[in-house]
């Protein structure tokens, strides 16, 4: 899967969504009683405004999100929260790095988008924290509860053995 | 490593990551720049829809 969509409103705002077929190796990896999944990364960026844009977009998005994903029985969507600058915000406080702030929008768009899901799905929220704030990661994977030993594999993963995720992209 | 599962929502904690991880953080980060760049380049998307 490699899709994009724009969402452009009357205020001027425009937003990109992609859903890209991601880390397809993690396949060959994982233990084979997981039943077949397919990674789909998810990017939000936002192209064109200077204030935060409407929860209608928001809503939006996640009702997009929750469509393809329906679509997709062996989907899992992965969401990496990038450091990148440039959204407009109304962050709880100044010094929320943009990374942080993105982790807390995605989970806001979880709780609009789980709602409204025929299946049952998870959030699983991996963090990593580190003394550095722009070492720190935050990322999300969206799935249903028959992938929910993938987590179990990729916390193990990264707890002991990171090489084997992180050096055969 | 913390992990806390709360109603459909969990959280995995790893705290002081050793630097290969922090190395490849640092990587997905320049992937993920590289991503935005192609995909604000992209002349269409699949679908468009205005609000």
């Amino acid at each position: 899967m490699n899709l994009s969509f724009d969402i452009n409103t009357q205020e001027g705002d425009k937003v990109i969504v992609s859903l890209v077929s991601s880390y397809p190796y993690l396949r060959d990896i994982a233990p084979a009683d997981i039943p077949e999944f397919e990674l789909l990364e998810v990017s939000i960026i936002r192209d064109k405004g200077t204030k935060p844009v409407k929860m209608e977009v928001f809503g939006k998005i996640a009702d997009i999100l929750i469509s393809i994903a329906e679509d997709n029985p062996d989907g899992i969507l992965f969401y990496f929260c990038d450091i990148i600058e440039g959204i407009p915000s109304q962050r709880p406080n100044k010094s929320m790095m943009s990374h942080e702030y993105r982790n807390e929008l995605f989970k806001l768009l979880f709780k609009r988008y789980s709602p409204n899901a025929k299946d049952h799905w998870f959030d699983i929220e991996v963090v990593l924290e580190s003394d550095s704030p722009k070492l720190e990661m935050y990322t999300h994977f969206l799935l249903r509860d028959k992938h929910l030993p993938l987590v179990d594999f990729l916390r193990s993963e990264i707890k002991n053995n990171f090489d084997l995720i992180s050096e055969q992209k | 490593m913390v992990f806390v599962m709360e109603n459909t929502s969990s959280r995995i904690i790893i705290k002081n990551p050793p630097k290969k991880v922090l190395d490849f953080v640092m990587k997905m980060q320049k992937e993920k720049e590289a991503a935005r760049k192609r995909l604000l380049e992209k002349d269409e998307h699949t679908f468009s829809i205005q609000m």
